[in-house]
Protein backbone atom coordinates (compact mmCIF):
# COMPACT_ATOMS: atom_id res chain seq x y z
CA UNK A 1 0.00 0.00 0.00
CA UNK A 2 2.76 2.33 1.15
CA UNK A 3 4.59 1.50 -2.03
CA UNK A 4 1.58 2.36 -4.28
CA UNK A 5 1.38 5.59 -2.64
CA UNK A 6 5.43 6.39 -2.85
CA UNK A 7 5.06 5.19 -6.90
CA UNK A 8 1.85 7.53 -7.17
CA UNK A 9 3.85 10.28 -5.50
CA UNK A 10 6.92 9.91 -7.79
CA UNK A 11 5.04 9.43 -11.27
CA UNK A 12 3.09 12.93 -10.05
CA UNK A 13 6.59 14.94 -9.17
CA UNK A 14 8.50 13.05 -12.25
CA UNK A 15 5.02 15.06 -14.51
CA UNK A 16 5.68 18.26 -13.01
CA UNK A 17 9.20 18.15 -13.53
CA UNK A 18 8.55 17.03 -17.08
CA UNK A 19 5.72 20.04 -17.20
CA UNK A 20 8.66 22.70 -15.64
CA UNK A 21 11.88 21.77 -17.92
CA UNK A 22 9.29 21.78 -20.77
CA UNK A 23 7.89 25.40 -19.96
CA UNK A 24 11.64 26.76 -19.38
CA UNK A 25 12.45 25.56 -22.72
CA UNK A 26 9.20 26.86 -24.23
CA UNK A 27 10.43 30.57 -22.84
CA UNK A 28 13.75 30.12 -23.35
CA UNK A 29 13.28 29.63 -27.19
CA UNK A 30 9.97 32.18 -26.78
CA UNK A 31 13.13 34.95 -25.51
CA UNK A 32 15.49 33.99 -28.20
CA UNK A 33 13.47 34.55 -30.67
CA UNK A 34 12.04 37.90 -29.48
CA UNK A 35 15.54 39.17 -28.62
CA UNK A 36 16.53 37.99 -32.46
CA UNK A 37 13.73 39.60 -33.61
CA UNK A 38 14.40 42.88 -31.55
CA UNK A 39 18.06 42.90 -32.77
CA UNK A 40 16.47 42.82 -36.40
CA UNK A 41 14.26 45.70 -36.25
CA UNK A 42 16.70 47.58 -34.07
CA UNK A 43 19.56 46.76 -37.16
CA UNK A 44 17.38 47.73 -39.83
CA UNK A 45 15.50 51.28 -38.23
CA UNK A 46 19.45 52.01 -37.46
CA UNK A 47 19.93 51.52 -40.76
CA UNK A 48 17.41 52.77 -42.54
CA UNK A 49 16.67 56.22 -40.31
CA UNK A 50 20.01 57.33 -41.29
CA UNK A 51 19.14 57.06 -44.85
CA UNK A 52 15.98 58.41 -44.30
CA UNK A 53 17.16 61.45 -42.35
CA UNK A 54 20.04 62.52 -45.25
CA UNK A 55 16.90 61.57 -48.18
CA UNK A 56 15.07 64.19 -45.92
CA UNK A 57 17.61 66.63 -45.55
CA UNK A 58 18.89 66.64 -49.53
CA UNK A 59 15.00 66.90 -50.43
CA UNK A 60 15.09 70.24 -48.13
CA UNK A 61 18.53 71.46 -49.60
CA UNK A 62 18.47 72.15 -52.92
CA UNK A 63 22.54 73.73 -53.05
CA UNK A 64 24.16 70.56 -52.00
CA UNK A 65 27.91 69.43 -52.38
CA UNK A 66 30.91 67.61 -51.13
CA UNK A 67 34.18 69.22 -49.08
CA UNK A 68 36.74 67.48 -47.48
CA UNK A 69 37.83 68.95 -44.54
CA UNK A 70 40.23 66.94 -41.65
CA UNK A 71 40.20 64.26 -44.39
CA UNK A 72 37.02 63.13 -43.93
CA UNK A 73 34.64 63.87 -47.29
CA UNK A 74 31.42 65.69 -45.84
CA UNK A 75 28.23 66.34 -47.38
CA UNK A 76 27.74 70.15 -47.33
CA UNK A 77 24.08 71.70 -47.53
CA UNK A 78 24.65 75.43 -48.43
CA UNK A 79 22.36 78.12 -47.02
CA UNK A 80 22.75 81.91 -47.46
CA UNK A 81 25.16 82.16 -44.34
CA UNK A 82 24.98 78.89 -42.93
CA UNK A 83 26.27 75.63 -43.82
CA UNK A 84 25.22 72.26 -42.65
CA UNK A 85 27.78 69.43 -42.78
CA UNK A 86 26.98 65.29 -42.33
CA UNK A 87 30.08 63.40 -41.69
CA UNK A 88 31.17 60.16 -40.42
CA UNK A 89 33.70 60.68 -37.46
CA UNK A 90 34.42 57.95 -35.33
CA UNK A 91 31.54 55.56 -35.46
CA UNK A 92 28.93 58.14 -35.64
CA UNK A 93 26.91 60.19 -38.66
CA UNK A 94 27.50 63.78 -37.47
CA UNK A 95 26.40 66.79 -38.14
CA UNK A 96 27.73 70.40 -37.67
CA UNK A 97 25.81 73.91 -38.55
CA UNK A 98 27.89 76.60 -38.81
CA UNK A 99 28.60 79.62 -40.81
CA UNK A 100 30.17 79.53 -44.40
CA UNK A 101 33.41 81.02 -43.00
CA UNK A 102 33.52 78.21 -40.41
CA UNK A 103 37.50 76.63 -39.83
CA UNK A 104 36.64 75.04 -36.62
CA UNK A 105 37.25 71.17 -36.06
CA UNK A 106 34.71 68.97 -37.03
CA UNK A 107 34.68 66.92 -33.82
CA UNK A 108 32.32 69.97 -32.43
CA UNK A 109 29.48 68.74 -34.66
CA UNK A 110 26.76 66.76 -33.37
CA UNK A 111 26.15 63.14 -32.96
CA UNK A 112 22.91 61.99 -34.82
CA UNK A 113 23.24 58.23 -35.52
CA UNK A 114 25.50 55.38 -34.52
CA UNK A 115 26.96 54.27 -37.77
CA UNK A 116 29.88 52.09 -39.15
CA UNK A 117 30.62 53.57 -42.30
CA UNK A 118 29.84 56.58 -44.82
CA UNK A 119 30.71 56.51 -48.17
CA UNK A 120 30.29 59.54 -50.33
CA UNK A 121 30.55 59.10 -54.07
CA UNK A 122 29.93 61.95 -56.85
CA UNK A 123 29.60 62.12 -60.45
CA UNK A 124 28.05 64.66 -61.85
CA UNK A 125 24.69 65.10 -60.35
CA UNK A 126 24.38 61.75 -58.91
CA UNK A 127 25.21 61.78 -55.04
CA UNK A 128 25.83 58.13 -54.12
CA UNK A 129 26.04 57.50 -50.06
CA UNK A 130 26.51 54.09 -48.54
CA UNK A 131 25.82 53.31 -45.05
CA UNK A 132 27.25 50.24 -43.41
CA UNK A 133 25.91 49.32 -39.74
CA UNK A 134 26.94 45.72 -38.67
CA UNK A 135 27.20 43.22 -41.59
CA UNK A 136 24.51 45.24 -43.79
CA UNK A 137 25.18 48.23 -46.24
CA UNK A 138 22.35 50.25 -47.71
CA UNK A 139 22.62 52.63 -50.98
CA UNK A 140 20.82 55.95 -51.29
CA UNK A 141 21.22 58.11 -54.77
CA UNK A 142 20.06 61.65 -55.07
CA UNK A 143 20.04 63.34 -57.55
CA UNK A 144 20.37 66.97 -58.29
CA UNK A 145 19.58 69.61 -60.25
CA UNK A 146 22.57 71.23 -60.31
CA UNK A 147 26.06 70.23 -61.87
CA UNK A 148 28.97 72.04 -60.44
CA UNK A 149 30.15 69.51 -57.38
CA UNK B 1 34.90 46.24 23.84
CA UNK B 2 32.31 43.68 23.25
CA UNK B 3 29.52 45.33 23.80
CA UNK B 4 30.82 48.42 20.98
CA UNK B 5 31.31 45.64 18.37
CA UNK B 6 27.48 43.97 19.32
CA UNK B 7 26.15 47.79 18.62
CA UNK B 8 28.31 48.98 15.86
CA UNK B 9 27.91 45.98 13.68
CA UNK B 10 24.28 46.66 13.44
CA UNK B 11 24.97 50.54 12.90
CA UNK B 12 27.51 50.22 10.21
CA UNK B 13 25.36 47.74 8.52
CA UNK B 14 21.80 50.00 8.60
CA UNK B 15 24.15 52.70 7.06
CA UNK B 16 25.75 50.47 4.24
CA UNK B 17 22.38 49.66 3.58
CA UNK B 18 20.74 53.06 3.27
CA UNK B 19 23.83 54.06 1.52
CA UNK B 20 23.51 51.57 -1.33
CA UNK B 21 19.57 52.24 -2.10
CA UNK B 22 20.68 55.64 -1.88
CA UNK B 23 23.10 55.08 -4.51
CA UNK B 24 21.13 52.92 -6.58
CA UNK B 25 17.91 55.33 -6.39
CA UNK B 26 20.95 57.74 -8.19
CA UNK B 27 22.05 55.84 -10.50
CA UNK B 28 18.72 54.93 -11.60
CA UNK B 29 17.39 58.42 -12.06
CA UNK B 30 20.86 59.05 -14.16
CA UNK B 31 19.62 55.89 -16.33
CA UNK B 32 16.10 57.39 -16.43
CA UNK B 33 17.34 61.21 -17.40
CA UNK B 34 20.01 59.45 -20.16
CA UNK B 35 17.18 57.31 -21.67
CA UNK B 36 14.69 60.05 -22.13
CA UNK B 37 17.20 62.26 -23.28
CA UNK B 38 18.17 59.55 -26.19
CA UNK B 39 14.49 58.65 -26.71
CA UNK B 40 13.51 62.31 -27.51
CA UNK B 41 16.60 63.01 -29.45
CA UNK B 42 15.75 59.13 -31.50
CA UNK B 43 12.19 60.81 -31.78
CA UNK B 44 13.32 64.05 -33.03
CA UNK B 45 15.47 62.78 -35.68
CA UNK B 46 12.43 60.37 -37.15
CA UNK B 47 10.16 63.01 -36.69
CA UNK B 48 12.26 65.11 -39.04
CA UNK B 49 12.93 62.43 -41.39
CA UNK B 50 9.41 61.72 -41.46
CA UNK B 51 8.27 65.62 -41.73
CA UNK B 52 11.08 67.52 -42.83
CA UNK B 53 11.35 70.04 -40.08
CA UNK B 54 11.80 69.32 -36.38
CA UNK B 55 8.94 69.27 -34.39
CA UNK B 56 8.11 72.89 -32.67
CA UNK B 57 7.38 71.78 -28.96
CA UNK B 58 7.43 68.53 -27.38
CA UNK B 59 3.68 68.02 -27.19
CA UNK B 60 4.21 67.20 -31.19
CA UNK B 61 6.47 64.13 -29.97
CA UNK B 62 4.10 63.62 -27.55
CA UNK B 63 0.67 63.14 -29.29
CA UNK B 64 2.12 61.89 -32.88
CA UNK B 65 4.98 59.93 -32.16
CA UNK B 66 3.90 58.59 -28.55
CA UNK B 67 6.75 59.66 -26.68
CA UNK B 68 6.44 59.05 -23.13
CA UNK B 69 7.82 60.06 -19.82
CA UNK B 70 7.26 60.20 -16.03
CA UNK B 71 6.11 63.98 -16.11
CA UNK B 72 5.99 64.18 -12.14
CA UNK B 73 9.18 63.09 -11.77
CA UNK B 74 11.28 64.73 -15.02
CA UNK B 75 11.54 68.03 -16.59
CA UNK B 76 11.91 67.96 -19.78
CA UNK B 77 13.23 71.57 -21.37
CA UNK B 78 12.35 71.34 -24.74
CA UNK B 79 14.25 73.91 -27.15
CA UNK B 80 13.50 74.08 -30.82
CA UNK B 81 16.22 76.54 -32.95
CA UNK B 82 14.37 76.27 -36.60
CA UNK B 83 12.97 73.77 -38.58
CA UNK B 84 16.40 72.67 -39.93
CA UNK B 85 18.36 72.53 -36.67
CA UNK B 86 18.44 69.54 -33.87
CA UNK B 87 16.62 71.32 -30.86
CA UNK B 88 18.31 71.20 -27.46
CA UNK B 89 16.89 68.60 -25.16
CA UNK B 90 17.65 68.18 -21.29
CA UNK B 91 16.25 66.65 -18.96
CA UNK B 92 15.94 66.93 -15.17
CA UNK B 93 14.55 65.44 -12.40
CA UNK B 94 11.69 67.67 -9.76
CA UNK B 95 12.88 68.79 -6.66
CA UNK B 96 16.95 68.96 -7.68
CA UNK B 97 18.17 72.39 -8.48
CA UNK B 98 19.03 72.97 -12.23
CA UNK B 99 22.47 72.97 -12.96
Amino acid sequence: MNDHKNSHLVFSLSLLLIFVIGSFFVLLFETKGYSKLQDTINEQESLYMPLSYIQTKCRMNDDISIETREHIDCLVFNQKEMKTYLYYQEGKLKELYATAEYKGSLSQGQDLFEIDDMKIEVSKTLFIITIKKGSIEKQLNIYTTRGDH
Amino acid sequence: MKNILKYAFPIILIISLIYGVNMTQNYSHNQDIKRIEETTKRLCLKYYSNEGRYPHDIEELINDYGLRYNQQQYHLIYHNEGDNILPTIKVYRKGKQYE
